[in-house]
């Protein structure tokens, strides 16, 4: 029995995609000197090194909570920015809801501004205005976060029904009352995990931010690094990593229940 | 036991004039030739023809969804421009194939959305309303029998009782003018009869003009006083139901569709 020839197979460019990406590797590996000798060399330096941070020291361990404790509510207040910044941008850069383009425009670019600055950078100008302590801290989450946040928001607001947009036109409702009435509401469960996702987020940039004096159990673990305290050190590091995978584990928990329900009917 | 009627009581003042309006897409499509004509207050205009023959388009143009390209729209008087948009919406109700309910909100904030066209307040953003308001907001609900449902969610509701929820949205307006774009296209033949008995009472007792695309020649018979029919754009009927024979429901749908007209049931909706 005949049959109609196959067509020629299409050729893959998977191989060439390999090859390219094997020499970058390499050639970025020459010239940053990485070879397997040094790494092999270092192994005992290394093994040296972690082995002073073999016996923790959780003597001040209430301190330590109330650090975590600080770094929590900097991590917090950092979201409650973001969420501020999101609840007056979004709007604005969500296609449906904003009147004009030149708002539109802006809205859209500020939200990738603020986001392209890394929080590092900005809690390092914070700390230099503002002085050492929690609130640069949350500033600079706040703002970088919101950038995030924003753009979330009003990328599911553009997903949103355009039918209830044009029912709330059609009543002659304004942009403002529009974005009450439809966009906000039609998004709540995507923000409540956009939060969660954030405020995770945000905790574990917190107690890094603390390195450059933003506060927290970061700045702690700063100074004893410093003073090259391993045991106490090593405490922190402990706590930090506890703390972060439990509030990792219940984001993740909460966000699982926030599954989405059946569309609109 | 008689309520106060919604509407305002039908004036010499024709409801909508068109004169020369057309709509032209950017891309260059034309979605409606350039049409004129004038609907008197208070009557039940059923907007006929094939999917795509601009029928949603028209009823776009009335209240500015669509802006017309062309001519001129005139809603009770008042020629429809950027300023007057809003003024005209506010009296404008429009209820929807797929009902356009916020699902998330309950059904009483769904119809006082109807009431923000006249509340401008920063209170209005936050959902708060005054008594005045609900006021209205529960005589809406009241005439569509859905007062006891006013603080379910809306996507927790039936098809039926979301249009009817529609129509409350749109009495809570206090309109001289309802757009119905293929209102029980998505709804069974008994809910539609539902929805079209609250539409036409709307319009006996509240004087209130309306005007609705239809797909069934058996309802437009039924309800209304005037029948306009589109076809690829333009105009292609206008006159009294009992004018609309097959040979018409044959040029407006094709030959085929006239044939089962008998059953009252022609092209659902896409």
């Amino acid at each position: 029995m005949s049959r109609t020839p196959l067509p020629a197979r299409p050729r893959g460019l998977f191989p060439v995609w390999l090859t390219g990406i094997l020499a970058l590797a390499w050639l970025a590996a020459y010239d940053l000197e990485l070879s397997p000798e040094t790494l092999l060399y270092g192994i005992d330096d290394m093994a040296e090194y972690f082995g002073r941070y073999a016996a923790p020291d959780f003597r001040e361990l209430p301190r330590y909570l109330v650090l975590v404790g600080q770094t929590l509510a900097t991590a917090f207040w950092g979201t409650v920015i973001a969420l501020v910044v999101a609840l007056v941008v979004a709007p604005f850069a969500a296609r449906p809801v904003t009147s004009g383009r030149i708002g539109h425009r802006v809205a859209r670019e500020g939200l990738n501004v603020i986001r392209a600055v890394p929080d590092m950078l900005l809690a390092l100008v914070f700390v230099a205005a503002l002085g050492l302590g929690p609130l640069p801290g949350a500033l600079a989450l706040g703002l970088h976060t919101g950038g995030f946040m924003g753009k979330f928001c009003a990328e599911s607001m553009e997903r949103v029904d355009p039918g209830l947009y044009e029912a709330l036109a059609a009543t002659g409702a304004t942009r403002a009352q529009t974005a009450m009435y439809v966009a906000w509401p039609s998004i709540v469960r995507e923000l409540a995990g956009y939060t969660l996702f954030i405020f995770d987020r945000n905790v574990r940039m917190a107690s890094v931010l603390g390195l450059v004096g933003a506060g927290g159990i970061g700045f702690a673990l700063h100074d004893t690094l410093r003073l090259f305290d391993y045991p106490r050190s090593a405490a922190l590091i402990i706590v930090l990593v506890v703390t972060i995978a439990i509030i990792d584990m219940v984001s993740s928990w909460l966000r699982a229940r926030l599954t989405p329900e059946g569309s609109r009917s | 036991m008689d309520r106060p009627a919604i509407g305002m009581p039908a004036t010499a003042t024709p409801s909508v004039v068109l004169r020369g309006v057309g709509t032209r897409y950017p891309g260059g499509v034309t979605a409606l030739e350039p049409l004129s004509l004038t609907i008197p207050a208070g009557q039940f205009v059923a907007l006929v023809g094939a999917s795509g023959a601009g029928k949603s388009t028209l009823l776009r143009t009335l209240n500015g969804l669509v802006p017309a390209t062309s001519g001129e729209v005139v809603i009770d008087g008042i020629t429809l421009s950027r300023s007057t948009l809003r003024a005209i919406r506010a009296r404008t109700g429009m209820i929807f194939q797929q009902f356009n309910l916020v699902g998330r909100l309950n059904v009483m904030t769904n119809v006082l959305t109807g009431r923000l066209s006249h509340r401008r307040g920063l209170a209005s953003l936050f959902h708060r309303f005054p008594r005045e308001d609900f006021d209205i907001a529960h005589e809406a609900l009241d005439r569509v029998g859905l007062t006891d449902k006013a603080w379910e969610r809306a996507d927790r509701l039936s098809g039926g009782q979301q249009q009817r929820v529609g129509i409350a949205r749109a009495l809570a307006q206090q309109p001289r003018l309802i757009l119905a774009d293929e209102p029980v296209a998505s709804l069974d033949p008994g809910t539609s009869i539902e929805i079209l008995d609250l539409l036409a009472a709307i319009n006996r007792r509240d004087g209130v003009t309306i005007v609705v695309s239809l797909h069934q020649p058996g309802y437009v018979r039924r309800y209304a006083d005037r029948v306009i029919g589109l076809k690829r754009g333009a105009l292609a009927f206008d006159g009294p139901p009992e004018a609309m024979d097959d040979a018409m429901l044959a040029t407006l749908y094709g030959a085929d569709a006239a044939a089962t007209s008998g059953r009252g049931d022609v092209g659902a909706d896409a």
